[in-house]
C-alpha cells in the first residue's frame, strides 16, 4: 500500500496551511513553496526548516504536490506524477447508504477549496485530478465555483468526479456547460427499476432524481461515465439494466461494470452481496454484448481476467488504483498478470471467488 | 390524454405483430390486442411506464426519455464534414477482362491512363489541404498493382503529412511482386480482392484461363498464410444465383470471418452482359434471404463461423445510432463532402459508380478535379435529394430511421432522380433486408439472433441481446 497522508517531524512555525511542490533543487518558478530532498537521503528542506516523515520508508517523487498542514504535521499528498489516481476526499456526507458503499458516510468535510485551487493549478499539462466522497455535489455552489476557477487556471485539467447527481437542476445548465469539456462525471446506476435502484441506495426517490440529474447532464453536453457495481441484489436484473443502458445512454463516454470491492459497508453480509462470475457469468456477459452492440462503450472495473469468460476479457481496464492493488502469490504463475487490474488490498480469498485460475 | 407519439410509426410484421418504431428508431413488436388499446388509449399506467422505457411513449415533452430520443435522432442525421475516404485510380489499365468488369477498363499497354507527376503532386497537396487526420485511401483500378512505384510514392508522402491515415489496395493479386511484399508487411496498408467462390467460378467470372486462376489462387494463398485474414478482405459477385451456396462453402472452407454477398452491379461493361438478372431485385433478395438463413444454419454447427457484412451493415444501422458512415446506405448522403474518387486524369467523382456512370457515357457525373476543385454548383444540384427525411414514401415508412439514400443509383438505373422512391431497386433491396431482419426478431428466430448477435458482437455467444422488445 501507498500512503497518502504521512505524518512529519519538525517544526514549520505557527502558519496555515500551504502548498509545496518537490523539486529535485530550489528554484522552481512556482509560487509555491518547494520541498527538497537533503544530501542525507532522508529529511527534507522546506521553507529554510528541516523536517522528517514518520514513515521512513515513504520517497516523496520529484514533482509531486503536497498540502502542508503544520499545526497537525500532517502531509496529504495531493499529487504524483507516477501514479494512476490522484483523488481529492471533499467530504465524508452523503444523503445516499449505498449498502455496498466503500467508504461509509461520517460527518466530516475536507472543504479545503483555496489549497486545493492552488495545487490543482500547478499539476502538470493534461494531468487527471480525481474528486469523490462521500457526495461532492451536497457542496454543489462551492464546487461549481472551484470547478470553473481550477479549469481558467488549468485548461488542460481533466477532473473526474464522482457524484450520485441527486442535486442538478436546470439552474445549473449553464455552469455545466462552462465545465463540460474538462469534466468527467462519474454517476452510479444500480438499476433500470426505481423501487430495486432506491433499495440499492437507500433513499426513497433516488431513481427518479437521478433520472433528472442526467436529464441536465445530456442537457448541457457534459461527459458521463456511468458505473454500475455488481450485486446479487441487482444481478438477476442486469439484462434490463444494460437495455435501458443501450437505449437511453448513447451520449454517455463509457459505461463502467464494476466488481464489488471488500470495503466499508460491502463486508456487512458479504455473501450475500458478491457475486461471483467464475460461478455466474451469464448475466454478465449479456449485459456487455447488449450494450456494446449498440454502441455504448463498455468497460469492466476490478474484475481480475481469469473470473470473467475469455470473451469478456478484452473489456476489463486495470481499474484498481495503485495504493490500494495487489495480486496473489498464484498470480506469478500467470501469463496475463501484466494486463490484468489484479486485486483490492483487502480482497480475502476466504471468501471471495471459486476459482482463481490464472491465465496460461 | 394523448400518449401517442406523433413519430412513431406502426407496421404490420407478421400475421400477430406490429412493429413500432420512434423516428429515434427506437422499435418495439405489440400484438394485434395491444396495438389497439395503445391506440385508444387504454393501456395501464405500468404499461405505459414500459412503453417509455422502451422509447416508444413520451410521457412528458423535456423529461430525460424525450431528451434521449431528440439526441438520438439528431445523432442519426449527423454526418463527418471532413474528407476522410478517398479512392484514386493510379492507372485505369488492368491485364485481366473480367466479364461484368465494372469500370471499362483500359488495356494493360495503352498509354495515357495512368497518374503523371503533376496528377501526382496536386492529389498529395490536396490531401494535405482538405483530408482528416486519419484519411484512409484506397488504390482502385484498372489494376493498381500494375503501378506499384507509383502506390509507394503516394504512401510514403502521404505519411509524412498525414501520419495516422491507413491504405486499402484493390487488386486483382495476379501480381506479387517484391515491391507489393514491402507494402503488405506495413501495419496500415491492406488488401481487398474479389474472391467470386470456388476456382471454377471465379476463373469463369475473372482469371479465364488456369494459368491466371492458379496465379490469382496461389498468390491469395500466400497472403493469408504470411498475414492472417485481417490483412485482407476478400469480395465476392453474385452472378449465378443458383451457385451462391457453393461460394458460401468456399468461405467457410478458406475459415474467412467475413462474407459480403452482393448481386452484380448494373454498371460498366455488366450493363451489357447482365442486363436481365441485375433488374430483378425480387430475384435477389429471395436469393439472399436464403443464404442468410445457408450461413445461420451453417454456423449453429460449424466451428468456423462467418458474418455476412450486408447484414451486419443493417443490424449497425438499427441498433448503432452512429453508424452513419456506410456510403451505400446512410441518411443523409451528402455527395462530394467526406467521400471522394480521383480518376486516373485527376476528375472528381462522388462515388465509384458515379465514376462508372460517366465513364460509359450515360452521363457526367464528375464534381470537379484536382486542378480545379470541388464543383460547388453541381455538388449543391446533386445533393438536393440527399436525404430521406423529404421523401414523401420514406416518410411513410418504419425504417427510415434506419435506411439511406442512393442518388446515383438511381440515376444509373433510371436516368433520373425523379422517380418514386418505392418503385426503386435501392429501395426494394433494402426494404426486403428490414423485413427479414425485423420478421425474424419479432418470432424470435433463434439461427438468426445468434447470426445477428454474432454480427454485432464480433463475438458468438448464447446469450441473447434482443431482449426486451416484445410487448405482449
Amino acid at each position: 500500500m501507498i500512503e497518502l497522508s504521512i505524518r512529519f517531524t519538525g517544526n514549520l512555525g505557527d502558519i496555515p496551511p500551504f502548498v509545496s511542490i518537490v523539486e529535485e533543487v530550489e528554484n522552481s518558478s512556482n509560487d509555491v513553496a518547494i520541498l527538497t530532498l537533503n544530501p542525507d537521503k532522508r529529511s527534507y528542506r522546506i521553507n529554510d526548516k528541516e523536517i522528517v516523515l514518520d514513515k521512513a520508508d515513504v520517497k516523496l517523487e520529484v514533482g509531486e504536490i503536497l498540502i502542508f498542514f503544520p499545526n497537525k504535521n500532517l502531509i496529504q499528498r495531493f499529487y504524483r506524477p507516477s501514479s494512476n489516481s490522484n483523488t481529492i476526499l471533499l467530504t465524508e456526507q452523503c444523503d445516499q447508504v449505498c449498502l455496498m458503499c466503500s467508504q461509509p458516510p461520517k460527518n466530516k468535510d475536507y472543504l479545503h477549496w483555496d489549497l486545493y485551487l492552488k495545487a490543482a493549478g500547478i499539476m502538470p499539462m493534461g494531468s487527471i485530478l480525481g474528486i469523490s466522497g462521500g457526495e461532492p455535489t451536497l457542496f454543489k455552489e462551492e464546487l461549481f465555483e472551484f470547478l470553473i476557477k481550477t479549469i481558467e487556471i488549468n485548461p488542460s485539467l481533466l477532473i473526474h468526479i464522482l457524484t450520485n447527481a441527486q442535486h442538478f437542476d436546470d439552474k445549473d445548465l449553464e455552469k455545466l456547460e462552462i465545465l463540460n469539456e474538462n469534466v468527467l462525471w462519474g454517476v452510479p446506476i444500480y438499476s433500470d427499476n426505481a423501487n430495486e435502484h432506491d433499495q440499492i441506495v437507500g433513499k426513497d426517490g433516488a431513481f427518479d432524481a437521478l433520472i433528472e440529474g442526467f436529464n441536465c447532464l445530456l442537457k448541457s453536453g457534459s461527459r458521463v461515465e456511468l458505473r454500475t457495481v455488481l450485486l446479487q441484489n441487482n444481478y438477476p436484473s442486469f439484462a434490463k439494466l444494460s437495455k435501458f443502458v443501450a437505449r437511453h445512454f448513447v451520449w454517455i463516454e463509457k459505461w463502467a461494470i464494476m466488481q464489488l470491492e471488500p470495503m466499508g459497508y460491502a463486508r456487512i453480509e458479504w455473501p450475500l452481496k458478491f457475486v461471483d462470475t467464475t460461478i455466474a457469468p451469464e448475466n454478465l456477459e449479456n449485459a456487455v454484448f447488449t450494450a456494446s452492440s449498440c454502441g455504448i462503450h463498455t468497460e469492466l472495473y476490478n474484475f481480475p481476467l481469469c473470473t470473467v469468460p475469455f470473451q469478456l476479457r478484452k473489456f476489463c481496464v486495470k481499474s484498481i488504483s495503485d495504493w490500494k492493488q495487489k495480486y496473489l502469490p498464484n498470480c506469478d504463475q500467470c501469463k496475463s498478470k501484466n494486463s490484468c487490474c489484479g486485486f483490492f488490498e483487502w480482497y480475502d480469498r476466504q471468501v471471495g471467488y471459486k476459482s482463481i485460475t490464472g491465465i496460461t | 390524454m394523448s400518449q401517442t407519439d406523433t413519430n412513431i410509426k406502426i407496421s404490420k410484421i407478421t400475421e400477430h405483430s406490429n412493429l413500432l418504431v420512434n423516428n429515434a428508431g427506437d422499435y418495439i413488436f405489440m400484438n394485434n390486442d395491444n396495438l389497439d388499446n395503445f391506440i385508444k388509449n387504454k393501456l395501464s399506467e405500468n404499461d405505459i411506464n414500459w412503453l417509455e422505457n422502451a422509447g416508444i411513449v413520451i410521457k412528458e415533452e423535456g423529461n430525460f426519455f424525450s431528451t434521449s430520443r431528440d439526441f438520438k435522432s439528431s445523432l442519426r442525421l449527423h454526418t463527418r464534414k471532413k474528407l476522410n475516404y478517398l479512392i484514386i485510380i493510379p492507372t485505369l489499365r488492368c491485364n485481366l477482362t473480367c466479364s461484368y468488369c465494372q469500370v471499362s477498363r483500359a488495356d494493360e499497354k495503352a498509354s495515357g491512363y495512368d497518374w503523371d507527376e503533376d496528377i501526382t503532386r496536386s492529389f498529395i497537396k490536396y490531401v494535405e489541404k482538405y483530408a482528416s487526420d486519419d484519411v484512409k485511401i484506397e488504390f482502385q483500378g484498372g489494376e493498381p498493382s500494375l503501378r506499384l512505384d507509383l502506390v509507394l510514392k503516394i504512401v510514403n508522402e502521404i505519411k509524412i503529412i498525414k501520419p495516422n491515415a491507413t491504405f486499402v489496395i484493390c487488386s486483382n493479386l495476379s501480381i506479387m511482386s517484391s515491391e507489393f511484399i514491402e507494402l503488405l508487411d506495413r501495419d496500415d496498408f491492406f488488401v481487398s480482392s474479389s474472391l467470386d467462390g470456388p476456382p471454377d467460378i471465379h476463373e469463369s467470372n475473372r482469371t479465364q484461363n488456369t494459368q491466371n486462376t492458379d496465379t490469382f489462387f496461389n498468390n491469395l494463398e500466400f497472403i493469408l498464410l504470411k498475414y492472417g485474414t485481417n490483412k485482407i478482405s476478400l469480395l465476392p459477385t453474385i452472378s449465378d444465383y443458383s451457385r451462391i451456396n457453393e461460394t458460401i462453402d468456399y468461405f467457410y472452407a478458406k475459415k474467412l470471418p467475413e462474407i459480403f454477398l452482393r448481386p452484380v452491379n448494373y454498371q460498366g461493361f455488366a450493363r451489357k452482359k447482365f442486363n436481365d438478372i441485375s433488374q430483378d431485385a425480387q430475384n435477389w433478395n429471395e436469393t439472399y434471404n436464403k443464404a442468410l438463413e445457408y450461413i445461420a444454419h451453417k454456423n449453429s454447427t460449424n466451428k468456423h463461423q462467418i458474418v455476412e457484412t450486408g447484414l451486419l451493415i443493417h443490424l449497425n444501422r438499427i441498433f448503432k445510432q452512429r453508424s452513419n458512415n456506410y456510403v451505400d446506405l446512410r441518411n443523409p448522403n451528402l455527395l462530394g463532402q467526406d467521400y471522394l474518387v480521383i480518376d486516373f486524369d485527376g476528375k472528381f467523382y462522388p462515388s465509384d459508380e458515379a465514376r462508372m456512370l460517366s465513364r460509359i457515357g450515360l452521363i457526367d457525373l464528375s464534381i470537379g478535379s484536382l486542378n480545379n476543385g470541388i464543383d460547388e454548383r453541381k455538388i449543391n444540384q446533386l445533393n438536393t435529394k440527399s436525404s430521406n427525411t423529404e421523401d414523401p414514401c420514406c416518410n411513410e415508412c418504419s425504417y427510415q430511421p434506419f435506411c439511406g439514400v442512393d442518388i446515383i443509383d438511381n440515376i444509373s438505373r433510371y436516368g433520373t432522380t425523379d422517380i418514386k422512391t418505392l418503385d426503386t431497386y435501392f429501395c426494394n433491396i433494402n426494404m426486403s433486408v428490414f423485413d427479414y431482419i425485423f420478421k425474424n426478431l419479432s418470432n424470435r428466430n433463434e439461427y438468426f439472433i445468434n447470426l445477428a448477435t454474432l454480427c454485432l458482437s464480433k463475438q458468438s455467444s448464447s446469450t441473447s441481446i434482443f431482449g426486451g422488445h416484445h410487448f405482449d
